[in-house]
């Protein structure tokens, strides 16, 4: 496999994802839709950062550009120190591939091959071999629970399993920073916690999480939450107190079912608008 | 991507994907199938139209009166034996020659009749329109030297006169003449060129039906018939008759009297005929493959959101375009071998049944299968691949977007 120097080197204080005034513009006709309007952000390594906000408030389109899987219609972007504006398409790709892991509400899998196979999809275009491809998808596919259902294709799949699997292939080639565009979206709430319970291990194991929610009890899983309003920035807190999933989850299972009821209504929110977006 | 990868994910993605992959190798098979069926089967057609030709040589040669010439009423100059002698004489390097007398005659042999045309002709006959034998004998010069009543009997009126018995040394009737059956022919089957006879007809030699014609008196021709060893053998041939018959017989207003004709003139008509069925076979061949293209381009495009989305999927866990590009190059080279490959055989069968029934020669050349290999090819890859290139400029989330 080719060897290519981590573009993510950043130190402690130094950020790892830094934009300034980044803005994207829509043009449908006439029509301009401004989907961010001047954000300026700054992620270090190792943050737990949930960017939250109403549908249609900008969040996704935010995500996509730091997720290198679109591009801001103007305003910069630096990504561990490198300006991503100029990197060659090539070098934009060996950074999905590299240094970035993304988590879709969609899950986005290809839907005919198996989930090891899935999961293996960004170490084809590292250069691994099939052997060492394998071994690395067993790997990241035991970290989400699944080493069971490998074979099985999505359809064969529930929707929390699903996204685990598209978690395993974020997490395959370890990348420095995951993003995930509501995660729980499309996932019942105790199969949403346990993503969430995932997510608070990987990055207690030392993954950067940038995760969207309009979910006010999912984003508090995070350390930091980012407002966003009519594609600006309305306000950028610390989380005080820290929901833990994993004993959320625990005290769940303690209770019988009728209490279990009552405890999902607790910890579930009224649905919000729907969320018709991904 | 290595092209080992992109092989094992073509196989992963066309395994996945089953129904899609079927039609485009159906459509791909068809493509190919029916430009080989069709190139092999108007090949073979010319072929046997060719080698018809080639039976008789090129080498013939016929003068007849132009009746073109002529008023209507007027009254024909015909050639005489002087002139039959002549051209027997100095005409080097002749193989054969000989006219035709043909007359409506019962035949019969014990109680059955036939009302048939008889064919006066010459022993040079036989060889000179390639009439195998296939019992008995044909007549000889000699026979007609002694006048010996004989002749030659097509299948047909063999069987007709002969029920159960061998013809072969039998006598049969001929407008109340006498005649020994010395010999049965093949059957003639529908020939491009031929004398004129059927498997009706009974031969015999000419001088009974010239002598009949002509009440006795000196035997006048129509036309006659000679046939040379080669090309330039015919050339001095039809310089000399022409020479002759005009001096001869002169000039009708400014018009010979006399037409000379040379098979090889016809040959390079049927050469041109030939290439037209040629050109009509190509023709007929890259519509069918344009039909064959037409279906490979629509499941092709058919797939383009389903494969816009994959493609997303794919650039946003790391592929570049070249590695897009490359997979779905893969892709569609192995669909268009498997396709190819089985519409190679598929098509080469068709033409093998189709030339066995109507008895034609099987020829496949490895240009026509490199052909239709190459064309199916070029147009997966096309339709293949520029839907996937063009998917491929896109920006991840662009590409994600696709509807499903
Ligand atoms: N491809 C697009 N073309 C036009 N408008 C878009 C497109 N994508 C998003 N938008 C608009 O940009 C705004 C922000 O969208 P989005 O980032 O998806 O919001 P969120 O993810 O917060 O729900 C919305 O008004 C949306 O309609
Ligand atoms: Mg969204």
């Amino acid at each position: 496999m080719k060897m290519i120097p981590k573009i993510v080197q950043a130190g402690k204080n130094l950020a790892i994802i830094d934009i300034k005034d980044i803005s994207k513009i829509y043009r449908m006709g006439d029509i301009e839709v401004r989907a961010l309007d001047g954000v300026s952000l700054e992620i270090s390594d190792h943050e737990f950062i949930c960017v939250m906000g109403a549908s249609g408030s900008g969040k996704s389109t935010l995500m996509n550009i730091i997720g290198c899987l679109d591009r801001p219609s103007s305003g910069s972007y630096f990504l561990g120190g490198k300006d991503v504006s100029k990197l060659t398409d090539q070098e934009l790709a060996e950074v999905r591939n590299r240094q970035i892991g993304f988590v879709f509400q969609t899950f986005n899998l290809l839907p005919r091959i198996s989930a090891r196979r899935n999961v293996e999809l960004p170490l084809i275009y590292s250069g691994y071999s099939a052997k060492e491809r394998r071994k690395l998808a067993d790997e990241a596919l035991e970290r989400v629970e699944l080493s069971d259902r490998a074979d099985h294709k999505p359809n064969e799949l529930s929707g929390g399993q699903r996204q685990r699997v598209a978690i395993a292939r974020a997490l395959v080639n370890n990348p420095s920073i995951l993003f995930a565009d509501e995660p729980t979206g499309n996932l019942d709430s105790r199969t949403g916690l346990n993503i969430m319970a995932l997510f608070q291990r990987l990055h207690n194991q030392g993954s950067t999480i940038v995760m969207v929610t309009h979910e006010m009890d999912i984003a508090l899983h995070g350390k930091r939450i980012i407002h966003l309003r009519d594609g600006r920035i309305h306000g950028d807190e610390k989380v005080k107190s820290r929901a833990d999933a994993e004993l959320i989850l625990n005290s769940l299972a303690d209770l019988s079912t009728q209490d279990l009821e009552e405890a999902m209504q607790r910890h579930t929110p009224a649905k919000g608008a729907a969320d018709e977006d991904s | 991507m290595k092209i080992a990868e992109g092989l094992r994910e073509s196989f992963d993605v066309i395994r996945g994907n089953k129904i899609r992959s079927f039609l485009t190798i159906l459509g791909i098979n068809f493509g190919v199938g029916c430009l080989i069926a069709i190139s092999v089967i108007g090949l073979a057609f010319r072929d046997s139209v060719g080698s018809e030709i080639g039976r008789y040589g090129s080498t013939m040669l016929w003068v007849q009166v132009d009746n073109s010439n002529y008023m209507s009423d007027e009254r024909r100059v015909l050639m005489d034996s002087r002139d039959i002698s002549f051209f027997k004489q100095s005409l080097p390097g002749r193989i054969g020659s000989g006219s035709i007398f043909d007359a409506a005659y019962t035949v019969s042999y014990k109680g059955e009749t036939a009302e048939i045309t008889v064919f006066g002709a010459e022993p040079d006959h036989f060889d000179m329109f390639d009439i195998n034998i296939k019992e008995g004998r044909q007549y000889l010069q000699q026979d007609v030297i002694n006048r010996k009543r004989v002749c030659v009997l097509r299948p047909d009126i063999a069987s007709r006169l002969f029920k159960y018995e061998d013809p072969i040394g039998k006598e049969i009737k001929i407008s109340e003449k006498n005649f020994t059956v010395i010999g049965l022919t093949d059957r003639v089957s529908n020939t491009f060129l031929s004398d004129g006879s059927d498997n009706n007809t009974v031969f015999i030699p000419s001088d009974f039906i010239a002598a009949k014609a002509w009440g006795g008196g000196n035997i006048k021709y129509w036309v006659y018939l000679l046939k040379f060893e080669n090309l330039e053998y015919v050339d001095i041939a039809e310089e000399r008759m022409e020479a002759y018959l005009n001096n001869k017989y002169g000039l009708l207003r400014g018009e010979t009297r006399f037409r000379i004709e040379r098979l090889d003139s016809y040959v390079g008509m049927v050469d041109k005929i030939l290439n037209i069925i040629s050109t009509l076979v190509l023709v007929i061949a890259a519509i069918s493959i344009v039909v064959g293209g037409l279906g490979i381009m629509n499941i092709m495009l058919v797939a383009v959101t389903e494969r816009t989305r994959e493609i997303g999927i794919r650039m946003a866990v790391g592929a570049t375009r070249s590695d897009i590009v490359i997979q779905f190059v893969i892709e569609a080279i192995v669909l268009c071998i498997i396709g190819g490959g089985t519409g190679v055989i598929f098509g080469a069968g068709i033409a093998s049944i189709a030339c066995m029934i109507l008895k034609w020669k099987f020829m496949l050349s490895l240009a026509i299968v490199l052909g239709a290999l190459a064309i199916s090819t070029f147009i997966g890859l096309v339709f293949g691949i520029y839907p996937a290139w063009k998917a491929s400029q896109l920006m991840p989330v662009e590409a994600l977007r696709a509807d499903h």
